[in-house]
């Protein structure tokens, strides 16, 4: 077994016999054995994944300059030492002596040299795998602003975000994690803006993280939340934007960039953060203000509105508003099913089809929307298994949980909470539920600093980016640092 | 729950001012008999003075000591605490029990007089054990919350009965007896079970100002001066009939078409009184000296659960639990004369 921190040994044949072993003999595993001249003929090998290096700058920038260097009679250090700092013209070249650090830089796309006689190697950087360009993230389009989202890569999404920062302030930290899949993370922070409470508390989360395999920024979600607060929002934010990103850094926060995920993870994240756009910010203050009090009210309406129908359907009739009684009643009263029943049919048939019309072919999402209109919508309602007021109020909401896309998970289980619980208590227990709701909201934090800040804790001087957007004279005045709030814990 | 962290004094005061709603929304404004706008005016503003006036003795040790009323008797009679700690336990558990009857009583006779009461009950202390679970830092910075709704629940109530203002059959004339007086302002009076609460938590306070009571008090006095105003121009002698008048004037609020907001006050008195009951519970668990203590949470919230009960079935002691003067008399006790006992007795030690 392959251990880490195991040194390499001296002999080569040994060394690649290692090596080959901890790969299992995998079919993607190459091994370029090599005479170099020399007077005594030095044996090296040049190791590569199938696939990860590009053959092309393996070939001429590596192999060829190797081959053609004269190393006279030097020893097999000192052939490392030139080939280090005379032969080779790459310019990523890592100097390392352990079979862990081998296997790590071989799987991550460079070419390992191995020369015989000794335990030191040299990774060198000749990536060449193929990834999907730079495309406008589709979960954050936005309307004015940058059309660059990140991608699979990490060194590319790190460059995506330098080109925005262009300081020695920001740091770039490597981190491994999992213990099978070796990912690489990157931790990005403004030194001057981070806290370093939060920075060390981050990489003591990172560290504590037991996972084999971490294949999504997604899987370290929940070893990177508060324990103690546990809850259906997440304290951790996810962008596919770097302009985001580079926003987010320049408040304290810290982003983490997962190697294959074209996402970064930012934390600390408030709730205000996810009526938050980069749309916001180039639009005029007044335009932004109103989508922002827009976004409120859509949430507030994706979570409530089937609930309070119900309940005022079912319990309260009387707080309907004359006209709309009417037609409630007449609406209602023509469906077989109880009210409450009826909503949640209708909502979990829509969460199908949602959940349907993501996962299907794009080619038949046409065939599938044509059904769910016709059939769940025209169908139901003239044959009168469902009203059409129910049908509204489902596809207002649905509509409304769009709004706050990242607020979708917690929207759609609230949704359903509070359907039941009008069904059964009416508003009594809508407003009871929200009470437990917020409170749950209110004793959330991520790292330390509390959920809701800005609203709870209310902050009057923070509220120039909540509900409104106020300009960016005002705006530029103090950059609010994520610490700074009021009640963060210090852990 | 993390009970080290520092509770803003704002928010804590924020969370008095929701209770305060609370007492007033389900608040009998004809107490007595034959009683005037204007008697019952000075009851209010005398009410809310004598309760600012419980606040003294807990504000003197905080701000000699930078402790609460409950850890400075800790810290000073770790022998006799026992008692101190019973007494507020009691205190709390017969305050929580007060309002949660007169707030189930309200929800009987104008919310749903067919619905299961016991199961409210039940469900209401549970949503505040999980409450207490989640600290008080959460649960004041849910008053926030509970503030700006009432807000705006009182701005649409009053501003809905504006067009049913009539001063015709009322004038600002002072009559009513004595004993109406004492009536009248010992309702107003249960505002001050707040002064024991803050005798329990003011430790944990940071940024604390006197200031902030007198705010808090004022806006009180703004408020129940309103709501006053409001029941008795707009119901009339129709209010005298009624019990919780607050929702009558409620339910007579319009905007065109739209009639009665009884719907915001079922919201509005639900989510005062759960964080009324909150707050009540986590002092029970200070004045235990387990504040982390969950299960004692949930033992305290079952006696106030079997307490109910007992009121409900039993007259006699739903009239005791639900008497004013007792409380009244309680709360004189727990928030006066406890403290000043303390400190004459501690008077050259209280900073040791």
């Amino acid at each position: 077994m392959l251990n880490i921190g195991d040194k390499m040994y001296n002999s080569l044949t040994e060394n690649i016999k290692i090596l080959k072993e901890s790969f299992s003999n995998s079919a993607d595993f190459t091994v370029r054995d090599m005479t170099l001249i020399s007077k005594s003929a030095k044996k090296a090998a040049l190791i590569t994944i199938e696939g990860m290096c590009s053959k092309e700058v393996v070939a001429l920038s590596v192999i060829n300059p190797l081959l053609a260097f004269d190393f006279d009679d030097r020893s097999p250090d000192e052939i490392i030492d030139e080939i280090k700092n005379s032969v080779l013209a790459s310019s990523e070249i890592v100097e390392f002596n352990t079979m862990k650090e081998a296997v790590i830089f071989s799987t991550s796309g460079f070419a390992v040299l191995i020369v015989d006689g000794t335990g030191r190697m040299l990774a060198i950087g000749a990536q060449g795998f193929s990834f999907r360009g730079v495309s406008e993230p589709e979960s954050e389009v936005v309307q004015r602003g940058s059309r660059e989202g990140f991608t699979e890569p990490l060194r590319i999404n790190m460059t995506l975000i330098r080109r925005r920062i262009k300081s020695p302030d920001l740091v770039f930290e490597t981190v491994t994690v999992g213990s099978d899949s070796n990912t690489q993370l990157m931790l990005c922070y403004l030194q001057k803006s981070v806290s370093p409470r939060i920075l060390d508390e981050i990489r003591k989360r990172l560290n504590n993280c037991d996972l084999k395999t971490v294949l999504a920024s997604g899987y370290l979600s929940e070893y990177l939340e508060d324990k103690s607060s546990k809850s259906i929002f997440s304290g951790i934010g996810i962008s596919e934007r770097p302009d985001t990103v580079c926003g987010k850094l320049t408040e304290g926060r810290v982003a983490i960039l997962v190697d294959g995920t074209p996402a970064a993870i930012i934390i600390p994240h408030l709730f205000v953060e996810e009526f938050q756009s980069v749309d916001d910010y180039s639009n005029r203050p007044y335009y932004a203000s109103f989508i922002r009090i827009l976004k409120y009210l859509s949430f507030l309406a994706a979570v409530f509105l089937p609930g309070i129908y119900t309940a005022f359907a079912q319990f309260h009739p009387e707080y309907f508003p004359t006209g709309l009684l009417l037609k409630t009643a007449e609406s209602i009263s023509t469906t077989p099913l109880p009210v409450t029943l009826e909503v949640l049919l209708m909502t979990f048939v829509y969460e199908i089809m949602r959940e349907a019309g993501l996962r299907i072919p794009k080619s038949l999402g046409h065939a599938v929307s044509i059904v769910g209109a016709l059939v769940i919508g025209e169908s139901a309602v003239s044959a009168g298994i469902i009203s059409s007021s129910t049908l509204m109020v489902v596809a207002t909401a649905a509509i409304c949980s769009y709004v706050t896309s990242a607020l979708y998970p917690p929207i759609t289980v609230l949704r359903f909470a509070f359907i039941i619980i009008g069904g059964i208590f009416g508003l009594w227990g809508i407003v009871l539920l929200s009470c437990g709701v917020l409170i749950n909201m209110c004793s959330k934090t991520s790292l330390g600093v509390p959920y809701m800040s800005s609203l709870a804790p209310f902050s009057a001087k923070r509220m120039r980016d909540v509900f409104i957007r106020a300009d960016w004279k005002s705006l530029s005045k103090h950059t609010i640092r994520v610490q700074k709030f009021p009640e963060t814990e210090e852990m | 729950m993390r009970a080290n962290l520092k509770l803003s004094s704002v928010q804590l005061m924020i969370s008095f001012f929701v209770f305060s709603s609370a007492v007033i929304i389900l608040q009998n404004f004809y107490a007595a008999s034959d009683t005037s706008f204007l008697m019952n005016l000075i009851c209010v503003v005398l009410g809310v003075l004598i309760a600012f006036l419980f606040f003294v003795p807990s504000i003197i040790i905080r701000s000699q000591t930078k402790l609460d009323f409950m850890s400075f008797a800790h810290l000073k009679t770790p022998n006799a605490i026992i008692f101190t700690s019973a007494f507020y336990a009691m205190y709390f558990v017969y305050a929580a029990g007060y309002f949660l009857v007169t707030y189930t009583e309200m929800f009987n006779q104008k919310l749903n007089p067919e619905g299961n009461i016991y199961v409210i009950a039940f469900l209401l202390l549970s949503a505040c054990v999980y409450a207490v679970y989640k600290g008080i830092n959460a649960i004041t910075r849910c008053g926030i919350f509970i503030f700006a709704f009432s807000l705006l629940a009182f701005t649409l109530i009053f501003s809905g009965n504006i067009a049913n203002l009539d001063f015709v059959n009322y004038s600002f004339t002072f009559n009513g007896s004595n004993s109406d007086f004492i009536n009248n302002l010992s309702y107003f009076l249960t505002i001050s079970v707040i002064a024991v609460i803050f005798a329990c938590v003011s430790g944990k306070t940071k940024n604390f100002k006197i200031r902030h009571i007198v705010i808090t008090m004022a806006a009180t006095v703004v408020l129940f001066a309103l709501a006053m105003f409001f029941v008795f121009f707009v119901l009339g002698d129709y209010g005298r009939q009624q019990s919780f008048q607050f929702f009558t004037l409620s339910k007579s609020a319009k905007f065109g078409t739209m009639n009665g907001m009884d719907s915001l006050y079922l919201s509005l008195s639900t989510s005062s009184v759960f964080l009324i009951i909150s707050i009540i519970t986590v002092c029970i668990n200070k004045a235990t000296g387990k504040i982390k203590n969950i299960k004692m949470a949930l033992i305290f919230s079952l006696l106030i659960f079997i307490l109910f009960i007992c009121a409900r079935n039993f007259n006699s002691v739903k009239e005791i639990l639900i008497n004013v003067h007792i409380l009244n008399i309680l709360t004189f006790v727990a928030a006066v004369l406890i403290p000043c006992i303390y400190l004459l007795f501690f008077r050259r030690r209280v900073n040791e």
